[in-house]
């Protein structure tokens, strides 16, 4: 550090020599842009990328398939990114789309269930992620169901017992038990479709 | 049996299928898609998925993802700033003719020799921002070899600090409001100065986020990524 000190002071003194390297620095920062640009934008959304899949999907192996599907649109088009709105709603409109599309094909969805138009996919998804928001939104989406269906999706996945336990906390049949849930679940996705972020 | 039914009865194929797939991701699985959730019932899976995402262990991309995600579209992670070693052909490439340009040509060669003497700058400073990019306050991510940082600018003073969770090795972000770097994995908090600050027990002390040495040349700031 001491050298690089001494060696400085008489090297950069020379004010044609520095202006001549700093012409040459800045030239050459021209060509990497774009991948400093992805560089920063994966570094700090890789995290809230990959939870709102994983929200979305809630196993690890489709939200990492998806995370990299996203970020390879991203990557493909940052450079189409001209600045109109925030960087944050572009990105997240690319992995809102990625999701759909997910769905869709994956399950064979309704277009009625889920549809195309951004202004409601956007009502549909924040702009932005993170985990208590979406905490917050399942524990609306639970207030919002009658008592039973409340219980039966608490005891299955915020309490994570299985069918077994569920039946004898809620003194019903292991049959009644997973009726009970689909028809909870299919109450909920009613809701939670009609329920802003 | 259940008093309170809603909408048309699902099969039992369906009844049965929905199950495996909640036992599925309630086994941190991927579910299969049955042909019995085809269509509309694909909407009770979908929101059997946000809901077996609460706190879920697995909310969090792991490290090895996020490592193996980077290096498929970043090879070598490469500083935007070239190495302080330039080639006297780079030198002499960003020059335009003329008896002056000689003489500063040569100017520049000469040091050049003295940079890359022996026992000069030591090897393996990289620029990673211009001091004007970083008045007091502001605080820059850089990525230098396989180096992630931060270097920031308090109150005049510019150091850099490691940008990896001393947790469980995720990058940090800086959280300008908060002033603050936050973990967006376990939610660690460390201050401008290293330490881990926020209160949760993490099963062990957080040690303080490492120090990375840092030189400001001629209005380009330096850091040394190599950690010994």
């Amino acid at each position: 550090m001491a050298n690089l000190d001494a060696h400085g002071l008489w090297l950069w003194t020379s004010s044609a020599c520095s202006r001549m390297i700093r012409a040459e620095v800045e030239g050459s920062a021209e060509r990497p842009a774009q991948e400093r640009d992805f560089a920063s934008v994966y570094e700090q959304h890789v995290g809230r990328v990959y939870g709102f899949v994983f929200s979305q999907v809630g196993n690890r192996e489709e939200a990492e398939d998806l995370t990299s599907q996203i970020f390879l649109k991203v990557f493909n088009s940052l450079g189409r990114f001209e600045g109109r709105g925030s960087l944050e709603g572009w990105l997240f409109q690319i992995a809102r789309v990625t999701v759909n599309d997910h769905w869709r094909e994956k399950y064979k969805l309704p277009a009625m269930a889920m549809p195309e138009g951004l202004e409601v996919v956007d009502a549909e998804a924040p702009a932005d992620f993170n985990r208590t928001a979406r905490d917050e939104r399942v524990g609306r989406i639970l207030d919002a169901l009658q008592p039973r269906y409340r219980d039966v999706l608490q005891y299955r996945f915020l309490q994570r017992y299985t069918v077994r336990e569920t039946a004898a906390a809620m003194q019903l049949s292991e049959t009644n038990v997973k009726v009970l849930q689909f028809r909870a679940l299919r109450k909920a996705a009613e809701i939670g479709r009609e329920m802003a972020w | 049996m259940t008093p309170d039914e809603e909408g048309p009865n699902p099969t039992d194929e369906q009844v049965e299928a929905l199950d495996r797939c909640i036992g599925d991701l309630l086994a941190g699985k991927r579910p299969d898609n049955p042909e019995a959730l085809l269509g509309e019932a694909a909407g009770s899976l979908r929101m059997a998925s946000l809901l077996s995402s609460y706190r879920s262990a697995d909310s969090v991309p792991s490290h090895t993802f996020v490592q193996a995600l980077r290096s498929r579209f970043m090879p070598k992670q490469k500083s935007w700033l070239p190495d302080l070693r330039l080639s006297r052909r780079t030198l002499l490439r960003g020059f335009s003719g003329g008896a002056a340009a000689v003489v500063v040509c040569l100017f520049g060669q000469q040091a050049l020799e003295r940079i890359r003497g022996r026992d000069s700058v030591p090897a393996g400073w990289v620029p990673v921002a211009k001091a004007a990019e970083l008045p007091p306050g502001a605080v820059k991510r850089f990525l230098a070899n396989d180096k992630d940082g931060h270097v920031m600018n308090i109150g005049g003073h510019i150091w850099a600090l490691s940008a990896i969770c001393t947790h469980q090795a995720c990058i940090l972000n800086w959280n300008a409001q908060g002033q603050a770097f936050d973990c967006p994995c376990h939610g660690a908090e460390f201050s401008v100065s290293g330490e881990h600050t926020n209160p949760v027990n993490y099963g062990r002390p957080l040690p303080r986020l490492e120090r990375i040495p840092v030189q400001q040349l001629n209005g380009v700031i330096y850091v040394v990524p190599a950690s010994s």
